[in-house]
């Protein structure tokens, strides 16, 4: 019925009853229409004479939906708020939300009489009020980017959400792995990000079909999603035409025959999937970042899908904050896997060395780029104001754009934003240059320096990757819709993150303000890190894995289930930023290099954040093959939110401290971290029992690894071994024992290591130390030293020559762990040098790295020190990425090394320090086991005593050497430190292993144990992240 | 407020009652300040002046544990006179037998100034273990977060940084849009 007509047939008497009930369709249809106007007048027609809550609410959603579609007047249609109306912010949000609550009642109402279609109906069109676009995707933060906002609450809440939602009987146990699997990949029409994804399923050895149920083929196929929405709540005529749908010939044998059905995208083809897809098939979804803002993951039986596949880590915690169904709480206790996988880029041509090599124009030194900028979720309006910051400095600056010209959005709040865009562009002038689309990227993209991701949100911007690929700059917004979410940083390095136009602004500045060989190689480590994060061959076994686990092969050919498995007990694994890190990552990388496939057992990374914080660059160094399980545990003692603490805690915080250890000791001898030990134990036990390991290898500090060790053997027959690396008994700063054997650490730490394989330490005294308490494990001892890291892609090697009459830079990297007595006699000693000595008067001294963890973050002791030494030339600086390592060292003449501890004591700076070829100064203990690491170094000064005079006298000779070294004798120094290269340390202990443990040469272990744990015939808990 | 008003800036209350070195507050102020907040202290011992000096605090007050004996404005009345005598010396005798902890808490609390700084502040931070206890006890009376250590309250503003940018921004861009509307 035309819109005239059925005004005309409510304003009469004998008709009006039925036109009220035609209203809702009629809106619906002048809606899907473009009718914005005329389902106005409709609504505000039928709400006049409606009665009925149902059809009140119904009416009350429609016109809230209206009044987002037409909140703009830039269309000259309706504003539904005045003139000015600038955005979806200015409609009123109450409203809505009221509106979505009466529909959410109302669906309550219907469900309560057993009215499954409009309970749906009700529910689906709350729903969409509150997912509408207007809200989502133009230029006003998400209502839903804020943790907080309890947006959807109004839904969730109701009756009908938790109907929708109500756990259903899973299928009995995981279908059985096959070879060769028939794979089914649904869209919904959009295929982009499938390519790759294809080509790796058929590599793997998968027989692949496309389904896509907008092509010819199956094309309105798939029900309407309020029939789906139907089905879901048990409506007998939704049911049949769903069953209906699956019954047809074009679809029928694909769904039997299918093995594994993957849907790309989270429409409403997910839903239909999870109605139709057999039992016998397992159902994979892959959500990418818009679904999170729209209504079908809400619609989909969550209960029917195996694994979810989310391609980024901050729409993990998006998805799994804004779907119930999806949150950890429920799917801990069964429903979907969890897994956070990028989408594949094929990114694995020729690596470009920077710009130099790919010959770029004049003026690409003053261009930024943005990849794919016509949406309003790309929010070039953002880009074009980093534009006018950075032509305020210097008006040459220009922003090509590059990518498919603007379509004509449906909405005036689209066609709005779309227009002040173009006006925007038209009025920069030259300074705005648009491509259009362009099949040949890296030859567009030789017109530009930097490339920008202003989206308001990413999962990790593929257009993006393939531009810092093709060697631009990088500079990423801190994606505001999920910026508390993880946003950007979550992806993507710091330093690359930029919170605001400025920022972007001083980043592109400061990088212009760069010698061209410094942007080289940064736009080069850049490109490194997109391919070695997000190109296929990093991405795309890991994808396989979730999709065809049984059937891939391995890249040595062999298939998963017959390499070796090492679980690996590695508190401080990478990214958190403390020295034990780098061990652990080298340690996991070895084993994967010899075809092990290693889990990696750890804390919850934030929890790093209230020690020593977060080092992501260093996750960019673990092979991406590691896989990764973080325990949700962090220490209690460091809870930094005072409102959380108890009035004894708050008042006494001394004796609670003192309390609190002797509680920690209570499950296992060792303070702070003895709570620990039972979700430890089961949640290593855990992984055992998904996956049975070859090996365990834990690495204390802390030591209640070590009852995980024994644990996991006593329950699975694991074998283990003990990565000690500084011992637990040996007092490793006072030089003798830390405790005996019949205290009840001397007993546990007997009882443990006598199960023990092996025992590794990091220095040959502390394994004397061993053989000599444990006479019966000396076999078993051996020394892994640690070493410096030659495979982070960074020559430390410095190339700074001393200026003296510049003066020189002295530097010190790593956590000043020093007592604050030591520190300030290096301190006394560096002033007293600087008066003897006039190249010194202009010297400075740097220390790099932690100065105090967690509330004491740079405010302890030794910060103390240090500030009151400003006057004479000593700084802070601050903690270093380890991507920024060997900068750090290049800007430096000379190092002290200053260590704690005597003779079993090595630390891991020392092998550093030499591999960068400057003289060294030791400021530590003699004897000292880094002694037996310099002895033979040609650049080390070593003052006969720890006192003020030797180390003054230490302090100028060693300001000589640096004046006087040639390039040869720091050659030579660099040649000494080869042999400690930390893959050379560790390898002789991980090839003892690899004999023993894998599975080329089968040991035969312990007798009186049980063996090896068997794959829980149920589907097991999972071992890869979340569930 | 007019819409293009910008917002007021996050109020950042240092409490310490251990004197802080300069170390300890130099990156901590800067990193808060970068983030637009407007940061004073409150420490019992004030450090001396080259170690607050350029910091980028906006403003700092003693607080003073024991109130002195000597009033800072005497008063000629015998009462009141009689009444800050009988009142220091209750006071005193409590603070005696508190810890250094309550003391600070008190002596906040009864000095205006420090109460009224306390009161506008949107997050509490306490600089050591002593100053836990008053900023425990002023953020549960007025529900506002409070950390222990400055690393924690940058996380924090960190967190909350999207929305009131976004709170800012769209002020901004309403702003200015309703005024070419009026200039036409």
């Amino acid at each position: 019925m035309p819109a005239q007509d059925w005004l005309r047939a409510v304003d009469d008497d004998r008709t009006r009853t039925a036109a009220l009930r035609q209203a809702p369709l009629l809106v619906d249809r002048l809606r899907r229409d473009g009718r914005q106007a005329e389902a106005v007048d409709v609504v505000d027609r039928a709400l006049r004479h409606a009665r009925g809550s149902d059809l009140l609410a119904r009416l009350g959603g429609q016109q809230a939906l209206l009044a987002l579609d037409l909140v703009d007047t830039s269309a000259g249609s309706t504003s539904a708020d005045g003139p000015n109306s600038t955005g979806a912010e200015r409609v009123d949000r109450a409203t809505i939300l009221a509106a979505a609550r009466t529909l959410a009642d109302a669906a309550d109402r219907a469900l309560a009489v057993g009215r499954a279609a409009a309970a749906a109906d009700h529910l689906l069109q709350a729903l969409h009020v509150l997912l509408h676009r207007s809200l989502h995707t133009l230029d006003t933060p998400s209502p839903l980017s804020h943790k907080g906002s309890g947006w959807l609450d109004p839904v969730i809440r109701s009756a009908a959400y938790t109907r929708l939602h109500q756990r259903t009987q899973a299928a009995e146990g995981a279908p059985a792995p096959v070879d060769r699997p028939r794979v089914l990949l649904v869209t919904d029409g959009n295929a982009h990000f499938l390519g790759e994804v294809e080509r790796g399923l058929v590599g793997a050895g998968a027989r692949v079909t496309r389904l896509d149920l907008t092509g010819p083929r199956a094309d309105g196929l798939v029900p309407a999603p309020v029939v789906l929405a139907r089905a879901r709540l048990g409506d007998p005529a939704a049911g049949a035409a769903v069953d209906a749908s699956a019954a047809a010939p074009e679809v029928a044998a694909l769904l039997r025959e299918a093995d594994v059905v993957v849907v790309d995208w989270c429409t409403a083809a997910a839903v239909w999937a999870s109605l139709v897809v057999p039992p016998g098939a397992r159902l994979v979804v892959r959500l990418h970042s818009v679904e999170a803002f729209s209504v079908e993951p809400h619609l989909v039986d969550w209960s029917r899908v195996d694994d979810v596949v989310l391609v980024g880590g901050q729409l993990e915690s998006l998805v799994r904050h804004v779907v119930p169904a999806l949150a950890p709480a429920r799917t801990r206790r069964g429903g979907p896997l969890v897994h956070v996988v990028p989408n594949p880029v094929a990114l694995d041509g020729p690596p470009p060395d920077g710009h130099a090599s790919r010959a770029e124009r004049p003026d690409a030194a003053r261009t930024v780029a943005v990849v794919g900028w016509a949406q309003p979720v790309k929010d070039p309006l953002w880009a074009l104001e980093v534009l006018d910051e950075l032509r305020r400095h210097d008006p040459r600056w220009r922003l090509l754009l590059v990518g498919a010209d603007y379509a004509d959005p449906q909405l005036p709040p689209g066609r709005r934003y779309r227009a002040e865009v173009l006006r925007r562009i038209a009025a920069a002038g030259d300074a705005v240059i648009r491509t259009g689309w362009t099949a040949d990227l890296p030859e567009v993209l030789r017109d530009a320096g930097y490339v920008l991701s202003s989206s308001r949100r990413e999962s990790h911007g593929v257009a993006f990757c393939e531009a810092v690929t093709a060697g631009c700059l990088p500079v990423a917004r801190d994606w505001p819709d999920v910026a508390e979410f993880g946003g950007a940083g979550e992806v993507f390095p710091a330093e690359w993150v930029v919170r605001s136009p400025q920022e972007a602004a001083a980043r592109v500045l400061a990088l212009a303000a760069e010698p061209d060989d410094v942007r080289t190689r940064t736009a080069a480590q850049a490109a490194g890190l997109v391919r070695a994060r997000y190109g296929s061959a990093a991405v795309l076994p890991r994808l396989l894995d979730v999709l065809v686990p049984p059937a891939r092969t391995g890249a040595d050919g062999a298939r998963p289930g017959t390499r070796p498995h090492l679980v690996y007990v590695a508190i401080g694994f990478p990214p958190a930023a403390k020295s034990s890190a780098y061990r652990m990552r080298a340690t996991a990388n070895l084993f994967v290099d010899r075809g092990w496939d290693v889990t990696v057992v750890t804390i919850d990374r934030h929890a790093w954040d209230l020690e020593y914080g977060l080092d992501l660059s260093l996750l960019d160094l673990v092979d991406p093959r590691v896989r990764i399980v973080e325990l949700p545990l962090r220490r209690a003692d460091l809870d930094p939110d005072v409102r959380g603490y108890s009035w004894f805690r708050a008042r006494h915080p001394a004796r609670w401290v003192r309390l609190r250890h002797r509680l920690d000791t209570i499950p296992f001898p060792e303070k702070v971290f003895g709570p620990w030990r039972r979700a430890l134990e089961r949640g290593t036990e855990a992984v055992v029992r998904d996956r049975p390991a070859d090996l365990l290898l834990v690495s204390p500090a802390p030591y209640t690894t070590l009852a995980v060790a024994r644990h996991v053997r006593r329950r699975t027959g694991t074998p283990y071994v003990v990565d000690f690396r500084d011992g637990w008994s040996v007092d490793v700063l006072g030089a003798g024992e830390a405790f005996g054997t019949r205290t009840r650490r001397g007993r546990w730490e007997r009882r443990v290591l006598a199960g023990a394989e092996a025992v590794c330490t990091v220095n040959e005294p502390i394994a004397q130390f061993y053989r000599d308490r444990y006479p019966e494990l000396a076999s078993r001892v051996h020394v892994a030293r640690n070493g410096f890291d030659a495979d982070l892609g960074t020559d430390l090697a410095v190339a700074r020559r001393p200026d003296p009459a510049a003066g020189l830079a002295f530097g010190y990297l790593g956590t000043v762990n020093l007592t604050p007595a030591h520190l300030s006699l290096v301190v006394d000693a560096w002033v007293a040098a600087r008066q003897r000595d006039e190249v010194l008067a202009r010297s400075t001294l740097t220390f790099r790295g932690h100065v105090g963890a967690g509330w004491a973050a740079g405010a302890n002791g030794n910060a103390a020190v240090i500030a009151r030494a400003g006057v004479h030339g000593v700084t802070y600086g601050g903690p270093v990425a380890k991507a920024d390592v060997a900068a750090t060292y290049g800007r430096w003449d000379a190092l002290l090394l200053a260590l704690a501890g005597g003779r079993f004591v090595t630390s891991g700076k020392v092998y550093e320090y030499m591999a960068t070829g400057l003289p060294v100064l030791s400021a530590h203990e003699m004897p000292h086991a880094a002694q037996d690491v310099l002895e033979g170094y040609p650049l080390w000064v070593r003052p006969p005593a720890l006192t003020a005079e030797a180390l003054r006298d230490g302090f100028v000779e060693t300001a000589r050497r640096a004046l006087s070294a040639s390039e040869a004798d720091r050659a030579a120094a660099r040649d000494h430190a080869g042999r400690f290269e930390r893959s050379l340390q560790l390898d002789p202990v991980v090839a003892m292993l690899d004999d023993r443990f894998g599975r080329r040469n089968p040991l035969q272990h312990t007798q009186d144990v049980p063996p090896p744990a068997t794959p829980a015939a149920a589907r097991p808990t999972p071992a890869g992240v979340s569930r | 407020m007019s819409p293009d008003a910008a917002p007021r800036p996050v109020r950042v209350v240092l409490v310490g009652v251990v004197a802080p070195t300069r170390t300890a507050l130099e990156i901590p102020v800067a990193a808060l300040v970068a983030r637009g907040a407007e940061v004073l202290a409150l420490l019992h011992t004030l450090p001396e002046a080259r170690v607050l000096t350029g910091l980028g605090l906006h403003g700092h007050r003693r607080l003073v544990l024991t109130r002195s004996s000597r009033p800072a404005a005497p008063t000629r009345s015998p009462v009141r006179r009689l009444l800050d005598a009988g009142t220091y010396r209750a006071l005193r005798l409590l603070d005696l037998r508190s810890s250094a902890g309550v003391r600070a808490f008190r002596a906040a609390r009864r000095d205006p100034q420090s109460r009224a700084v306390l009161r506008d502040a949107d997050v509490l931070v306490a600089l050591d273990r002593v100053a836990v206890y008053p900023v425990w006890r002023f953020a549960r009376a007025g529900r506002r977060p409070a950390f222990y250590g400055i690393p924690a309250a940058l996380r924090h503003l960190d967190a909350a940084a999207p929305a009131r940018r976004h709170e800012a921004r769209a002020r901004r861009t309403t702003g200015r849009e309703a005024r070419q509307e009026v200039s036409g």
